[in-house]
Parts: C-alpha cells; sequence; structure tokens
C-alpha cells in the first residue's frame, strides 16, 4: 500500500515537472548570482515566458547596500523546451556620486543553458559578454566608447546561475 | 557587559566605513577624454591641477610621464612611444608644478601633495630601449624635477614624490645615481613604485614581480585585470597598493571597495572624487 502511494507520488511528481517543463506560457522568478566585479552578486530576476521567447527584467536589490544599481532587461530565444537559448539584453548601472547618478549602460550578448528542473523549481547557467557603450549623467562628460586603449575596460565577460521559481500560467 | 557592546557598536560602525583612496590624475590629465594625445599635455595638467569639488582642490596629487627622446636629445613631458613627439619638456611640466606647490591649498587631503613620476622605458619607438648613457641622463632629469618640487615645497607643504617605472633598468640606474635621497620618510616621501597592467603583463613585456631587482615600496597594478593571487603577493610584500585604470567602470569601485588601495590612479578624478564623497 505505501509502496503503491509512494509510486503515484513519483508519477504525480513527473506529471507536474513535465507539465511545467512543455508550459507554452510561464512565471518565472528567483534570485541570480554571479562572481564577477562589474555587476552586484545577488540579483532578482523575474520574467515571463511565451513560446520560445522569454523576457526577464533584474533587478539589483544591493542597491540599498552602497547605492550602485545593475538593472538588466534581457530577451532569450530557444528552438524547443529545454534547449540552450540565445540571449540579449541591455544593462543599465546607476553609479551613486555626490550630486547625482552617472548611467552606465552596456548590451548584453550570451547564451543560457538549462541545468535542471525540478517540479516548480529551474536552474539556469548563463554566460554574457558585455559592452559598455556609454556613460552619462551627474553633469559630467559623456564618455561614449572609441577605437581607444579604454575599450579593455569596456568589455567584460560574465557566468551567472540563476534559481528561479517557475510555474505556467 | 556595557562596554562589549560598545565595542560591537564600534566593530559594526568600522564595518561600514567607505574606503578613502589617495586620488591621483593618470597621466596628468584628468579633463575631457583619456586618449593618448590628451595625455601629458601642458594644458590638460594645468587644467587638471586647477579641478576643485566641494571648495578644496579635487586631486591628492598628479601622476607625470617622462621620457628620455632620443631622436631630439630632450627629456620629455610625454607617454610615447614615438619618434615624432610634442616638445613639452619635464622641465616645462615642473614650471606648472611649482607654480601649483606656491599655492595654499594644493591637495584634498589638506597635509600632503603626491606627485608619481613615470619612467618610460622607451627613448622612440616601443622598443627601442635605453642605452647606460640614456639611462643616466632620463635618471638626472626626473632628479631635477624632484629637487625643484622639494625646494618649492619647503615651509609650505608637505610633498610625497613616487618614482615609477616597468622598466627594472631604470629604477637601478635612478638608485645608482650620487643625487639619489634614498627612501625619505618626514615632509617629503620619496618612494619607488613597480608597475603591473595584471593579465597584459607577458604581452606588454612588463616584469614579473620576481625580476624587480630593487626594493618597492608602492605597487601599482590594473584594476579588474588581476588576480587576487597577485594582488595577495603585493600585499604580503608590504607595499602601498595603487590601482589604475583608462576607464572607470563599476570594476574599478568594486575594487576599490574589495582592495582598499591606498591610492588610485584614474582619469576620472571629478568622477571619482565624487563617488568618494556621496
Amino acid at each position: 500500500m505505501a509502496l503503491r502511494a509512494r509510486s503515484l507520488g513519483v508519477a504525480g511528481a513527473l506529471l507536474l515537472a513535465s507539465t511545467v517543463a512543455h508550459a507554452d506560457r510561464e512565471l518565472h522568478g528567483g534570485i541570480a548570482a554571479r562572481t564577477d566585479l562589474r555587476t552586484h552578486p545577488i540579483r532578482i530576476p523575474f520574467g515571463l515566458r511565451f513560446d520560445q521567447v522569454d523576457t526577464t527584467l533584474v533587478v539589483d536589490p544591493l542597491v540599498f547596500v552602497d547605492g550602485q544599481h545593475d538593472g538588466d532587461l534581457t530577451v532569450e530565444w530557444r528552438r524547443c523546451s529545454g534547449a540552450p537559448a540565445l540571449l540579449v539584453g541591455w544593462r543599465v548601472s546607476t553609479i551613486g556620486l555626490a550630486g547625482g547618478h552617472q548611467w552606465y549602460e552596456s548590451s548584453l550578448l550570451g547564451a543560457t543553458a538549462q541545468l535542471g528542473r525540478w517540479s516548480w523549481l529551474s536552474a539556469r547557467f548563463g554566460a554574457e559578454l558585455t559592452i559598455l557603450w556609454v556613460k552619462h549623467g551627474a553633469d559630467l562628460p559623456t564618455s561614449w566608447i572609441g577605437l581607444d586603449r579604454s575599450i579593455p575596460d569596456r568589455i567584460r565577460f560574465g557566468m551567472f546561475v540563476r534559481l528561479e521559481y517557475a510555474s505556467p500560467f | 557587559m556595557r562596554a562589549r557592546s560598545s565595542l560591537l557598536a564600534l566593530a559594526v560602525v568600522a564595518a561600514c566605513d567607505r574606503p578613502q583612496p589617495l586620488v591621483i590624475c593618470h597621466n596628468g590629465n584628468c579633463v575631457g577624454d583619456a586618449v593618448p594625445g590628451d595625455d601629458d599635455t601642458l594644458e590638460s595638467l594645468q587644467a587638471s591641477l586647477d579641478l576643485r569639488w566641494d571648495g578644496r582642490p579635487t586631486l591628492d596629487g598628479v601622476e607625470v610621464d617622462t621620457m628620455w627622446h632620443r631622436p631630439t636629445q630632450a627629456c620629455l613631458f610625454e607617454h610615447g612611444p614615438g619618434e615624432v613627439l610634442p616638445a613639452d619638456t619635464v622641465a616645462d611640466a615642473g614650471d606648472l608644478l611649482v607654480q601649483h606647490l606656491a599655492l595654499p591649498d594644493v591637495a584634498w587631503n589638506g597635509d600632503r601633495f603626491y606627485v608619481a613620476i613615470e619612467l618610460k622605458g622607451y627613448v622612440a619607438g616601443r622598443f627601442d630601449y635605453h642605452t647606460p648613457d640614456e639611462l643616466a641622463l632620463h635618471a638626472d632629469c626626473v632628479l631635477d624635477l624632484y629637487e625643484r618640487l622639494v625646494a618649492a615645497a619647503a615651509r609650505r607643504h608637505r610633498l610625497q614624490v613616487v618614482f615609477e617605472s616597468s622598466a627594472v633598468e631604470l629604477l637601478e640606474a635612478l638608485i645608482a645615481r650620487p643625487r639619489w635621497p634614498g627612501r625619505l620618510d618626514g615632509d617629503v616621501e620619496v618612494r619607488l613604485a613597480g608597475e603591473s597592467g595584471g593579465i597584459w603583463d607577458a604581452a606588454i613585456q612588463n616584469p614579473r614581480l620576481s625580476e624587480y631587482t630593487v626594493q618597492l615600496d608602492v605597487m601599482e597594478y590594473l584594476a579588474g585585470y588581476s588576480y587576487d593571487a597577485q594582488v595577495t603577493a603585493y600585499r604580503s610584500l608590504g607595499v602601498d597598493l595603487w590601482i589604475w585604470s583608462y576607464a572607470t567602470t563599476p570594476d574599478e569601485l568594486s575594487a576599490i571597495e574589495e582592495h582598499e588601495p591606498r591610492a588610485v590612479l584614474t582619469s576620472e578624478a571629478t568622477m571619482l572624487r565624487r563617488w568618494l564623497t556621496r
């Protein structure tokens, strides 16, 4: 009897996971962790997936610690459910200065892949190339990327992991 | 119990202290873009020395690049490399620094003005190196500048002069000159600095830490491109950490918070000063 109940439970969990993995529309949100210095190490992503396209907004709670906010808007596209996805996006970092804020605007290009999926919990790994195109604001000179020696300072490679609650809707 | 609570409160407050590194103007250019043509010009040096924030000088100090230029047999205030370069000399840059030291208020810190004198390792093109005679001429040139700065600061301001180079033979030639003042403490401090471009060191032929044959007081390294192990090695030497960069990005700001360097060499002094005083 106990064995039968456990089997039913496992079957139910697999069915739920299968349903979630193949849902056409999905709501997700959780935590994103990274190690590079340019962007805060812990941030909060949340978003919506419609079929092959997943749109995510990432907000930064560590702004309350040091006044820097790193926000992303990303779009991921995958050929089919479970496949790696191509990522493009835009990052706006806001640096708090005395008398104002300076804005750093960067493009994102990368890929993500699903590490695992357990019922409502999803884990994704991502790698991204970041190019800082322009700094502006705070009555300081606007600084665009140029063909000069500061270019290496404006290009960075980063990796991240997202742990998210994901649910069909 | 009360003492323990006070200590705990003190620890919490102390843990929130922000690093306050010295702000040193990189290549004498903290106005406009950090492009080689704008660095190490008399105009950019004067404009940088004139920068003020919150009623005080923005800078704690300035870096000047010096180059013994073989084609013209002159000691130039110049980043280089190049066969044909502007004719501004180290003596011209010295004139501006001497004028600055005549002012009553010369540094943000209100205590000491810092001058980092870099000795470039090439004499024309990137791979044209000093002859023994040129090593001595270059060393004498920067010692001339040093002596002028000491005289200008005397009885007015305290001064630290840092001689920096990624060419070990130049540092060796410098300390071998009879006029070398040695490491000084007090109103005038004299220091020697090595340079690292982090992961780029091999490509730009910077010496490894083990290849410095002179005792370093300061290590300058490229923030955002240096391994933690490198920074740990610098710390283990007990040297002052100075970080430098071309463009200030969140990487550099994070490095300031993590490494707590003694000084930052930056082309964006106003931005950095405003970040430090936010």
